[in-house]
This record gives structure tokens, C-alpha cells and sequence, in this order.
């Protein structure tokens, strides 16, 4: 049976493309479908940063992305980066925790990549001040700290489910506290090793991430739909992995922290894990 | 001397330099955006040559210096290749 059908029932008449796509993905955004349809108005290549050179893309009518091209992963272990990049922000749109700009895949000028919304005005981690330095004040504010440590925790939680090797202050964008997890080329990892930008073991997990969470656990259909949009973009095994993973995590979820002995129960091989 | 640029993309998708790190009598020394400089003497950064990767800091020298692009290529901050003058 066609995942569309298992989502919603055998339909009675032949839905119209727009339509049938809208189903395949019932969270598909506006900012995506800019992202997707509009035209290249104007492009800058990045200079820096080694061999993936993003490119600066404009379109018309306004938006802004950054392109990586397929093309440019020369490296072995860069070969399909760019899906993880949409399949990063697919998991983090079914998981409703907003952390990973709009991001698609597309063609522009005969290059297939991801295009990743651009974020006027943001900062990575490694300009702010999330931490005071050694002998330092801290510059923010009480409340400033709380909002943080909450986005902070999301996008740690939201690491651990995604197993991401390369979470660090070049791939995380903070503007007006809020954060963004962008660069997510090295998530979906299966057994090799895992790399978070902060630690919160044994930290009560806020309810606003155990709300998300439950909300996705529980939604059976959207699960089944992540797991064919993820299919479309990744290995079977990083697919089997995350889900895995997030059975696993379910049980912490329920206990309330992730024991700082916990990091291992992620780092499996598919084929070996325990059923 | 050895040494590397960091250019921060602007909003009309332009990049400037913000900072640099160079080789100075054996060690690397970093000028420019306060905030990235410091964050780099406290946080270091990874080797991604190692597996898993290891941090590494200023006093790692050529090594700090070589593994910058791998850490900042998102796009939005950027370190470049080794330049020399």
C-alpha cells in the first residue's frame, strides 16, 4: 500500500498533483514552496569554509537561500550532505521544534542541492556571548540566560535524536535568543561518533521538549510519513537508526532526564540493536 | 606568515572579514571580532582529521590553523584556506 493511503485511506478519486503532494507532506510550509518554485533573481558564491562552497542565492519577488550544491561534495564523507540537510529539517518540522531554517531540495542552474532559508542578522555561536569567558561578566540577562538554556536543550535533544557528529559554535545561529541549527550535513549517523554543541545528561527535560516529543510519539501517521520522506533522501540504515533512536528516547522522555550513561544507547548498528 | 581569514556573510549576500588568525613566532594569534576570538581561545575547535574528532586549540598551532575552514563553512562565517604573505 502507497504510504499516502496508509496515512489517510485509500482515496476515492485520483487527487490532483498539488493536492497528492500536499498529503505526501502535511506540513510542507509556505517558506518551503518560496524556496521550491520561485526564480533566481541573483547569486554569490561564499568564498571560504573548504570544498563545499555554499552559494548566496536571491530570488525574486524577495527570500534569500544558501545553496549547496551536490557537486561541490568532493570529499567521500561528504557524498549526500545535501539531503541530509532537508532531512534534518524535515525531522525537526514533524518533531515541532523550529530549529532548522526552511530547507529543500531543488535545481538551480542545472545544480541540484539543498537551498536552506537565509537568516538576516543572525550570528553563529562562535560570535555571541552564550557563555562568559574565564574572568568574565556574563553579558545576558537572567531572562535572556533562561530562553537560551531552553533553545539550548531543544537543539541538544533534538542532536541526540539525529545523532549529529559536527554540532559546534560555526553551525549554530543565534538571533534575539532564538537558535537556529543550520549545517546539518553530519546528521543521521549510525554508529561511528556523535558531537553536540552542549551536554544536558541528567537534566530535567523541559515540558515544552516533552510536549513536542509526546505529540510526534504519539502521531503514528506522521511518523509513517517522516519515515518515507526520510527514505526518499537517506540510506534504509540512517532511516531504521533514527527511528530507533527515537524509541529509545521515548523511554527517557518518560523518566524525565537522559542519564549521562545514556549517550552509548544510541550508537548502534541497525542490525545489532536490541528489539 | 602564515594565516586565515574569517568573512561573515552580510544580508545582500556580500562577505567581509572580521578576523584573522596567524602564525607569530610559533603560535597562532587571533585579531579582530572580540567575541570570535575569545570563543576560540575558550571553546578551541575540531580536528575533524581525527576519528572521533579532537578539540584543538591555539596552541596547536599549523594544525588550528588548517582545521578552521572544516569548522567554519557554513556559510554565514567562513574561514578560508591557508594564505601566506
Amino acid at each position: 500500500m502507497k504510504f499516502v493511503e496508509r496515512a489517510f485511506g485509500s482515496p476515492k478519486r485520483e487527487l490532483p498533483k498539488e493536492e497528492t503532494e500536499k498529503r505526501k507532506n502535511p506540513l510542507s510550509s509556505a517558506e518551503e514552496e518560496i524556496l521550491e518554485m520561485r526564480e533566481k533573481a541573483s547569486s554569490k558564491d561564499i568564498i571560504g569554509g573548504c570544498s563545499s562552497r555554499p552559494v548566496f542565492v536571491e530570488f525574486k519577488d524577495d527570500g534569500a537561500g544558501i545553496f549547496k550544491l551536490s557537486s561541490r561534495e568532493e570529499k567521500l564523507e561528504h557524498v549526500g550532505n545535501y539531503k541530509k540537510e532537508r532531512a534534518a529539517y524535515l525531522a525537526d518540522r514533524f518533531l515541532g521544534f523550529g530549529l532548522v531554517p526552511p530547507t529543500v531540495i531543488r535545481e538551480i542552474d542545472g545544480e541540484i542541492g539543498s537551498v536552506q532559508e537565509f537568516v538576516p542578522d543572525a550570528k553563529t555561536a562562535a560570535e555571541a556571548y552564550l557563555t562568559p569567558a574565564e574572568g568574565k561578566e556574563p553579558t545576558l540577562t537572567k531572562e535572556q540566560k533562561q530562553s537560551l538554556k531552553s533553545e539550548l536543550f531543544k537543539l541538544w535533544f533534538f542532536d541526540y535524536l539525529l545523532y549529529n557528529g559536527d554540532r559546534h559554535g560555526g553551525n549554530l545561529l543565534v538571533k534575539e535568543n532564538k537558535i537556529y541549527a543550520i549545517d546539518n550535513g553530519w546528521t543521521f549517523r549510525k554508529n561511528d561518533f556523535y558531537w553536540p554543541f552542549c551536554r544536558f545528561f541528567d537534566t530535567p527535560i523541559p515540558q515544552e521538549v516533552k510536549d513536542a516529543f509526546e505529540r510526534f510519539y504519539s502521531w503514528k501517521e506522521g511518523k509513517e510519513i517522516l519515515r518515507d520522506l526520510l527514505s526518499e533522501l537517506l540510506d534504509k540504515d540512517e532511516v531504521d537508526c533514527f527511528f530507533k533512536r527515537v524509541e529509545v528516547v521515548e523511554r527517557f522522555v518518560r523518566q524525565g532526564t537522559i542519564p549521562e550513561n545514556a549517550q552509548s544507547a544510541l550508537k548502534f548498528d541497525p542490525g545489532i540493536i536490541e528489539k | 606568515m602564515q594565516y586565515v581569514e574569517f568573512y561573515k556573510l552580510k544580508n545582500d549576500g556580500s562577505q567581509e572579514v572580521i578576523a584573522t588568525c596567524g602564525m607569530k613566532d610559533g603560535v597562532v594569534v587571533c585579531e579582530g571580532d572580540e567575541a570570535l576570538i575569545e570563543n576560540l581561545a575558550k571553546d578551541g575547535i575540531l580536528d575533524y582529521s581525527q576519528a572521533p574528532p579532537q578539540k584543538i586549540f591555539s596552541k596547536d598551532g599549523p594544525r588550528f590553523l588548517e582545521q578552521l575552514k572544516y569548522n567554519f563553512k557554513s556559510g554565514y562565517l567562513n574561514a578560508s584556506e591557508i594564505k601566506e604573505k
